[in-house]
């Protein structure tokens, strides 16, 4: 069996009830929280949400480290049932994840890198945030062309098309009153930032500076990228540029689908939430890990449960 | 509100979550047909685009029956 694992993306918004579940079961999950506690120094019930969030910890920075360090030992338990990628891909930060799991940044320094990321604004004065609009099919999507963040492509069976919209809030206020069709925009502090925009150019110097510091290595398998429409990234430069290029231009799911196609896979797992919702129109059965039981039923399909 | 708005409404809801119109006569709630936030967000589109409507996307958020939805859209045609 040839098997991808997919990571998926960060919500400010997401409550962990799922990876609280996972740690409580896994082992290996509790483990990979009680390693980022320490690398974030943000306590693991913080990090789950057992605990009320500090008011000087924003959402977005809190959910990034917590959702990589339950994507990373969803992973770790996987490969200890025989299920380590064959190939990797990812959404966002999900693509992060992707080349810590393979090994391309180290899991500490990825987790620091997010801790310290930059998630305020390019400029203090002008407040951003993201939002998502579904086009529904047979309507033109060009309004939202421009402040594409993420291009989900295709969902729900085809019956439209759903964006990630990112930018200055003015922006996506006119974008929603002059444009077809609702922005679910996501409000502060759960979005603080705009994502995967030039806007993000200080957040990518920040990263930029830190990844000087520490080393990048080859991966381990391929990993696949929606920057570029889709691309592969197979060396320690690749995963370098992945990284900060992820800060400041747009994400093609689909295109990142297809590279991961590419690499012929006879299974996927998809890990973390919102990736069920978003549905992957793949060639091949994918099985949506975003919580203990659905965790469980993929080690049972292997005889490791 | 005219009999044919509300099915316009079931119709779409129904096509949004992959079951007929009628089950959502009989079993309004929402949640348990899989309404998730990309179903919220695609029903909105929809109906925003069928009726020619906009609704507030907050109020429309917290619904969760179809007969609450069915009110909502009245509520913005008239």
């Amino acid at each position: 069996m040839t098997v991808a694992v997919i990571f998926g993306p960060n919500s400010g918004r997401h409550d962990m009830a799922d990876m609280r579940g996972l740690a409580g079961r896994h082992p290996r999950v509790a483990g990979a929280y009680e390693r980022a506690a320490e690398v974030a120094g943000i306590p693991a019930d913080v990090l789950l949400h057992e605990r009320e969030r500090p008011a000087d910890l924003e959402p977005t920075r809190l959910n990034g480290v917590a959702l990589a360090a339950g994507m990373i030992g969803v992973a770790d338990t996987l490969a200890d049932a025989g299920l380590a990628p064959d190939v990797a891909g990812g959404i966002s930060l999900g693509e992060s994840v992707a080349a810590g799991v393979t090994g391309g940044i180290a899991e500490r320094d990825l987790i620091a890198a997010l801790a310290g990321a930059d998630v305020g604004p390019a400029d203090p004065g002008r407040a951003e945030g993201i939002g998502f609009v579904f086009v529904p099919r047979g309507v033109d999507a060009a309004p939202y062309e421009e402040h594409v963040a993420v291009d989900y492509g295709p969902v729900r069976r085809g019956r439209g098309r759903l964006i990630m919209v990112s930018g200055r809030r003015e922006d996506l206020r006119r974008l929603e009153e002059e444009g077809p069709l609702p922005i679910d925009v996501a409000e502060a502090p759960y979005s603080t930032t705009a994502h995967h925009t030039p806007l993000r150019e200080h957040a990518r110097a920040r990263l930029e500076r830190h990844l000087d510091a520490v080393p990048q290595a080859d991966p381990q398998v391929p990993v696949c990228t929606g920057l570029d429409g889709g691309r592969t990234v197979t060396t320690a430069e690749g995963v370098r540029d992945l990284l900060l290029r992820n800060e400041v231009e747009p994400l093609s799911v689909p295109g990142m689908l297809r590279e991961v196609t590419a690499h012929e896979p006879t299974a996927a797992i998809a890990v973390g939430p919102f990736l069920r919702k978003v549905g992957f129109d793949v060639p091949y059965p994918v099985a949506y890990v975003d919580g203990p039981d659905e965790l469980d039923r993929a080690l049972e399909t292997v005889g490791k449960g | 509100m005219p009999a044919d708005t509300a099915g316009a409404v079931l119709d779409i809801l129904g096509d949004v979550l992959e079951l007929p119109a009628e089950d959502l006569r009989k079993e309004p709630d929402l949640k348990s047909h899989g309404w998730d936030s990309v179903a919220t967000l695609e029903a909105l589109a929809r109906l925003e685009q069928h009726f020619d409507v906009k609704f507030d996307l907050r109020e429309f958020a917290a619904a969760r029956t179809a007969d609450e939805v069915v009110a909502l859209t009245e509520g913005e045609r008239s």
